[in-house]
């Protein structure tokens, strides 16, 4: 019953002080929420806190959320503006967003192209997330898993719709190669 | 293969084209074939992350994180999860089974039986039929690492039983 609510109609049961409508919005968005904080600090404890913050904050704010953008994308603003800081603060040496990560990964080799369609697996794929940076993982993250609009991810990541699709575009080679790399040294392994 | 062109294929893969510019491709895919193996892979890619679900937190976030919201503003009142209640119930009902059963066996078979001694525990375990094992049970040293191994488990679950106390007290 519950799950068939909007996320409207969630945020009024629980500023009405329901709990459910808070644990249905947390059981809704978690696993997107934890994911962008995951393709941030690549750590699933920090990840998990971030989120738990992050649902915190948004609570706390919740009588301001304005119905001009989607729960979501405000949530998922949050997570990442969070998860951001958090690294800042904590890390700050890997928050090198334009890396030179193109010219430092392998050139595209038509011949492996085979290998790559028959060997593609999930484990590879989530491995390739892991080792991008954290805005291109985000990027992608939200474009493909989340299938959030090029808008939408610019609301969240806070850009121009334009840049959203260049941060796409240097994104997608950068995973391709990145999966063909590890798939390389899959197969040398082997 | 320049990363403008590969762009083109992923765009022409995720629907990003129009009509005249998805030709283009189709075209310029179909006369080279560097292009087409690249296209067959950025495809195989993006079925990959489209089937690719995403990462989940651990199995108490939810209560972990309407508990932080309570106990910070009092908005919400929590329980502890029914789902949770069901769990430890049926491991503290089987953990005192387990203790009366035992406790009828050694009465049953009575304490004062003193023919088994350490050596015999081990010899007797290496070559035991069940009805060996019964009798065993009679033996004090079996019957006190039983015990001690049920004073063990009854401590670890008294631990977590008023830590989950104390937590409901504090959020309430």
């Amino acid at each position: 019953m519950i799950k068939q609510l909007s996320d409207i109609e969630l945020i009024e049961k629980a500023l009405r002080g329901e709990k459910s409508g808070y644990a249905a919005l947390v059981n809704r968005h978690k696993a997107y929420a934890f994911s962008i904080a995951l393709r941030i600090v690549k750590n699933r404890e920090e990840a998990e806190e971030i989120t738990q913050d992050s649902f915190l904050k948004a609570f706390r704010a919740l009588d301001q959320f304005r119905q001009e953008a989607k729960f979501s994308t405000w949530l998922y603003r949050i997570v990442y503006t969070t998860a951001l800081n958090y690294l800042r603060r904590y890390s700050p040496e890997t928050i090198e967003l334009d890396s030179q990560l193109s010219d430092q990964l392998p050139s595209y080799q038509p011949d492996s192209a085979d290998l790559l369609d028959q060997k593609i697996k999930k484990k590879y794929l989530a491995l390739a997330f892991s080792k991008l940076k954290a805005e291109d993982a985000v990027v992608l993250q939200l474009f493909y898993i989340d299938e959030k609009s090029l808008d939408e991810i610019a609301a969240i990541m806070g850009l121009e719709t334009n840049t959203v699709k260049i941060r796409l575009h240097r994104a997608r080679p950068r995973l391709r190669l990145c999966l063909e790399s590890i798939m390389n040294n899959e197969s040398i392994a082997v | 293969m320049k990363q403008q062109d590969e762009n083109r294929i992923w765009d022409y893969v995720d629907g990003f084209l129009t009509e005249a510019q998805k030709a283009e491709v189709e075209y310029w895919v179909s006369t080279n074939t560097e292009a087409r193996q690249l296209l067959a892979e950025v495809r195989a890619l993006k079925i990959r992350l489209d089937e690719l679900l995403p990462e989940k937190p651990s199995a108490g976030f939810t209560m972990n994180v309407l508990g932080a919201f309570a106990a910070e503003t009092g908005k919400i009142e929590i329980n502890t999860q029914q789902a949770d209640n069901w769990i430890i119930k049926s491991i503290v009902g089987a953990f005192m089974a387990i203790i009366l059963v035992l406790i009828g066996l050694v009465v049953f078979l009575g304490s004062g039986n003193q023919m088994h001694q350490v050596q015999q525990v081990s010899n007797g375990l290496a070559s035991a039929g069940s009805g060996d094992i019964i009798h065993l049970m009679g033996n004090k040293f079996v019957t006190r690492s039983f015990l001690i191994a049920e004073v063990l488990m009854l401590l670890f679950f008294a631990e977590k039983l008023i830590k989950r106390f104390t937590l409901k007290k504090g959020i309430a």
